[in-house]
């Protein structure tokens, strides 16, 4: 809750980047939330401090109404996979297990070796010579036999092939299922996680944009092509509707609109069609109409 | 609920591997391989010179006793290595985002993981340090090489170097806290190590070059934080203190096994200093810390990580960099008073905080062209660096006027520093061989006034007679002055050196007042205080010497008299030194030397004929107003006139260096004439006159003694009826007027 945190400065006097300015988000149990933002919108800032890794400036970050930073007992209930995972120097799958089993009482021996199993990790096989994506399996799967309630992915699907992030949404979903995991992940590329999340986040220059649920998103805009047999009529049809946006291609027009797909169909009967058709939005132009309306070219910064 | 998470030291330990391992091969290769290897080759050393059986066993148990004993010569350095190495490896992590991230977001609370860390880091020492060393042991004891000594010796060896382990560890630890970048984290350990030794040996080198009273007196300006240097007390003594060897013993039995006394001896004189590293390492620790508690983990990268330590590291290293170079300045030209040195000094002060304010700011920053940035510091360290050096240049504080209120000094020793030194003895029997230490032992005077008159009266002396071109040397002639030290005990634990030169006009009255007190007797005369010397030698033998005499040294190992009746000799010289003063010493000056030697225990042989590490002697001046002292002599058959007899001697040579100066010339009279003119004297009538006119060498011991400007430009060489050579000295040191003129016209004829 209003989370600012800021880098350098502080030995200059001058005053420091804020990293992450002002973010109030809330994160709700079993659902998988999306972090989207550019390279340095606060991304990876924000995931450290709702880690512990990092400690915020003002604000407070609490899981289940508990503080994080240092915090053990809260702790125990998040796990943190950042873009590059470290592995000790020379461990070995098992070894990391044996670590973590250790570190967290939850550890669950017998799931990692199934999932493990699955992915098809030597476990006796030094991580130094795992593939990148490799690495982010063992990652994950490390992780969600943690036993934790919260895992915080920073970036762990980028670069993921389509089989194995296809594999990792599966293992997300039964963890989902059997014991309410709430996978948090942040990607710089919104199609990432199109397919992936419930809820989004987008973070730009350390503040939120906005965070919605997608399926919200998407039922409250529609996306309407359509032909008025009197050219006048278009004029009339867009009035006391909230129009995110408009084209007009010769006779076609193609209108993003607020509102539900019962309402608009209702509006627009009103008038004498040509051709009329209200089509799927992708979650992109979701975003993308939703920030142009408050002065975002967000195609810039997250349709990489 | 939730169980505990079991991280564990042992995970710690994982993370040190390789410096684990590194700790195992050191111990292994230093405590067995290295204990077998030195056995092995005192055996063998022993077979080619064919030592006996005890010389064999001697040598091995001495050789075991320094490799792992308090006397070690380099283990420790491997140690203080480790150390630096464990602490900085174990925090690393602290400085990479990736390592910061994986042991950050886990269930660990910070502090237990900075307290396992911790004391992983001292298990990397203490686990290969015991188990080697126990197999280190047993290694010697296999090959028959233990005593109790040496295994108590070498397991409070084990106990220091841990002291000191964690002392340096700790300092790493601090500046692993402090620092963002292990390069960086390696250079702040060298300046949390080096810097209170190198301000100690700034703040001497300054009170040397700038203060002319100034005296070093040993153990007093020991740095007293540093883990290294009060570890080093007992394995390098002389490297900071002096005179600690010989608090220690460590002078007197270097070359011996070790004993369960040696050891304990050794522990009596550094546990103070290393429960003061111990005090060090807990407050170093404590704020190690609290720096961890206060530190950020986005600092991971960056070269200091607290705003207040750059600030205080910069000027604190500009500053000391400065103040060493302008001292280097001053070394150099060796002139360190002239005021274009000085201000050659201040430049080069000034240059050279810049540079390192620079090079500070550039790693700071990791950017070269940053090195401006921060100017202000950098112009806080050049004034502050100038600031200081013209402190001690114009002796703001006045310590060269220094002389404390009479009420404030509970009591004072006074030394005449040109004197000879003749050995004394501490209670514990341990040598004691310079005379200002000695006095700082015995003497207590207690009439501080008139030793404040004299300082008062030296210091302006002194003062007033130092050129301004160079401290270190004085306008007055040295044949004509005194070199003398004094020692307040200040009434608040304090104890002021002071040395300065007083005329030799000084006040004869207050001399004699000073010299002949009961106090300054009792702390200038060593056989009046020679119970530790008597209770740590054994039976011996009492010779004299008179200086011409070839008989003296009694290498003979029979010369001289046994020590059976010591009791009485000293009972004469207690009567006789009772009329000692400065006039009288000034006026008649020493005629020869008593020598007492005594045997070590355990030592074989006569003991006047064993070296210096077998047997001890107490050597005692005797002067012509001696004269129960000289009876007693007398009657032991050993005593021997002055001078020899004109009947004894057949040949009297005069040679003079210094021609010129004998001339009068006054151009040449600062050195010596290449030319060398000699007169010889045969003639009965001659040489008796000339004998009359004669003292012999030990004249020049005396401590008030005056030589005269001809001292040191001449000789007398005399040959002994049975062919024996020996030199004498004219009285006084001035050469009769006759002599003179013989050298002048010989000269003349050349």
């Amino acid at each position: 809750m209003d989370v600012t945190k800021s880098f350098g400065g502080r030995h200059t006097g001058e005053p420091g980047v804020e990293a992450v300015n002002h973010v109030t988000l809330e994160i709700r149990d079993q659902e998988v939330f999306g972090l989207i933002g550019t390279n340095g919108a606060g991304k990876s800032t924000l995931m450290r401090m709702m880690c512990g890794v990092l400690r915020q400036d003002t604000g407070n970050i609490l899981v289940d109404h508990e503080p994080v930073y240092d915090n053990p007992d809260a702790k125990k209930r998040i796990f943190f996979i950042p873009d590059e995972p470290y592995f000790f120097a020379n461990a070995t799958p098992s070894d990391m297990a044996e670590y973590y089993a250790r570190v967290y009482p939850t550890f669950d021996r017998t799931r990692f070796t199934r999932y493990r199993q699955d992915f098809g990790l030597d476990p006796e096989r030094r991580i130094s010579g795992f593939s990148k994506g490799m690495k982010k399996q063992l990652a994950i799967i490390l992780a969600v036999s943690s036993g934790c309630h919260y895992l915080l992915c920073d970036e762990t699907f980028d670069g993921l092939d389509p089989v194995m992030r296809q594999g990792v949404k599966s293992v997300f979903a039964e963890e989902m299922a059997e014991r309410g995991l709430t996978p948090v992940i942040s990607s710089h590329n919104l199609r990432e996680l199109e397919d992936f999340c419930d809820h989004v986040g987008l973070l730009h220059k350390g503040g939120v944009l906005l965070s919605e649920d997608i399926e919200a998103m998407k039922l409250n805009i529609q996306k309407i092509q359509c032909v008025f047999r009197e050219d006048g009529d278009a004029e009339a049809a867009l009035e006391g509707l909230t129009v995110l946006n408009h084209v007009a291609r010769g006779h076609l027009h193609t209108i993003t609109v607020r509102g539900t797909r019962e309402e608009m169909e209702q509006h627009f009967r009103e008038y004498e069609m040509i051709f009329f058709e209200i089509l799927p939005l992708t979650l992109e132009e979701v975003f993308i109409s939703e920030t142009e309306v408050v002065g975002y070219d967000v195609k810039k910064f997250i349709l990489g | 609920m939730m169980s505990k998470s079991s991280y564990s030291v042992k995970d710690m330990l994982r993370g040190r591997i390789w410096t684990l391992a590194l700790s195992f091969v050191t111990f292994f290769l230093y405590d067995v391989a290295g204990t077998a290897a030195n056995i092995l080759r005192i055996h063998n050393y022993a077979d080619v010179y064919q030592y006996t059986a005890m010389q064999r066993r001697s040598e091995v148990l001495s050789e075991v006793s320094k490799w792992l004993g308090v006397r070690q010569y380099f283990g420790w350095i491997a140690v203080i290595v480790l150390a630096v190495t464990a602490g900085i490896s174990g925090y690393a992590w602290m400085d990479n985002r990736q390592k910061t991230d994986f042991f950050e977001s886990q269930p660990v609370r910070r502090s237990v993981r900075f307290w396992k860390i911790y004391f992983s880091g001292l298990l990397v020492f203490l686990i290969p340090a015991v188990l080697c060393l126990g197999a280190g042991l047993l290694t010697a004891a296999a090959m028959g090489c233990m005593t109790s000594g040496i295994m108590l010796d070498a397991w409070v060896e084990l106990v220091r170097l841990f002291i000191l382990y964690a002392g340096v560890y700790a300092i790493s630890v601090l500046a692993a806290m402090w620092t963002g970048n292990v390069i960086v984290c390696a250079a702040a350990t060298g300046v949390l190590l080096l810097y209170e030794p190198a301000l100690a040996y700034l703040l001497r080198s300054l009170k040397q070059q700038f203060f002319v009273t100034y005296y070093a007196s040993g153990t007093v300006e020991k740095p007293l934080f540093s883990p290294v240097v009060n570890y080093m007390l007992l394995t390098l003594p002389g490297f900071f203190t002096s005179n600690f060897s010989r608090v220690t013993g460590i002078d007197a039995d270097y070359t011996n096994p070790s004993t369960v006394n040696f050891v304990r001896s050794c522990v009596r004189s550094v546990w103070k200093y290393d429960a003061l590293t111990i005090a060090v390492t807990a407050v170093v620790t404590a704020l190690a810390f609290l720096s961890h508690q206060k530190r950020r983990s986005e600092d991971a990268g960056s070269a200091v990580v607290f705003t207040p330590v750059r600030v205080i590291t910069k000027l604190a290293v500009a500053t000391l960099g400065g103040l060493y170079a302008g001292l280097g300045m001053m070394n150099l030209f060796a002139s360190g008073r002239s005021h274009s040195t000085l201000v050659m000094s201040i430049i080069f002060i000034v240059v050279t905080v810049m540079l390192l304010s620079a090079v500070i700011q550039i790693i700071y920053d990791f950017n070269f062209r940053s090195f401006m940035r921060g100017a202000w510091s950098m112009a806080a360290a050049g004034i502050a660096a100038v600031a200081v050096f013209l402190m001690f240049r114009g002796d703001v504080f006045g310590y060269d006027r220094y002389v404390p209120a009479d009420s404030e000094v509970s009591s004072a020793a006074v030394v005449n520093y040109g004197a000879t030194t003749l050995t004394d003895f501490a209670e514990d029997g341990s040598a004691i061989y310079d005379g200002v230490e000695a006095a700082s032992h015995y003497m207590m005077l207690t009439d501080i006034s008139d030793i404040t008159s004299l300082a008062r009266a030296g210091q302006e002396y002194t003062v007033a007679h130092t050129p301004e071109w160079n401290s270190a040397l004085t306008t007055a002639p040295k044949q004509t002055t005194y070199q003398i030290v004094v020692l307040y005990r200040m009434k608040d634990g304090r104890r002021i050196y002071r040395q300065f030169t007083i005329p030799a006009d000084t006040d004869a009255k207050l001399l004699d007042r000073i010299t002949s007190s009961e106090e300054y007797h009792k702390g200038y005369f060593n056989f009046l205080h020679d119970e530790g010397y008597l209770n740590f030698t054994t039976d011996g033998r009492i010779t004299y010497d008179s200086g011409w005499n070839a008989d003296w040294s009694g290498t003979d190992g029979n010369s001289g008299v046994p020590d059976q009746d010591y009791a009485g000799l000293k009972q004469a010289l207690a009567k006789d030194v009772a009329q000692y003063c400065y006039s009288k010493d000034r006026e008649e000056g020493p005629i020869g030397m008593i020598q007492l030697a005594r045997r070590k225990p355990g030592s074989a042989g006569a003991a006047e004929s064993l070296s210096y590490d077998t047997a001890d002697s107490l050597s005692i001046l005797v002067f012509p107003f001696y004269q129960n002292t000289i009876q007693w002599l007398k009657e032991a058959g050993i005593w021997s006139e002055p001078v020899p007899s004109a009947a004894e001697v057949s040949q009297f040579t005069v040679t003079d260096y210094n021609i010129a100066a004998l001339r009068g010339e006054p151009a040449d009279t600062g050195s010596l004439s290449s030319e060398a003119i000699s007169v010889t004297y045969t003639e009965p009538d001659q040489i008796s006159r000339l004998l009359k006119s004669s003292v012999n060498l030990y004249a020049g011991y005396g401590g008030w003694y005056l030589f005269d400007e001809d001292a040191g430009d001449y000789t007398i060489d005399i040959k002994t009826a049975d062919g024996n050579s020996t030199s004498l000295g004219f009285r006084d040191d001035i050469i009769p007027s006759s002599v003179r003129q013989d050298l002048l016209n010989k000269a003349g004829e050349k």
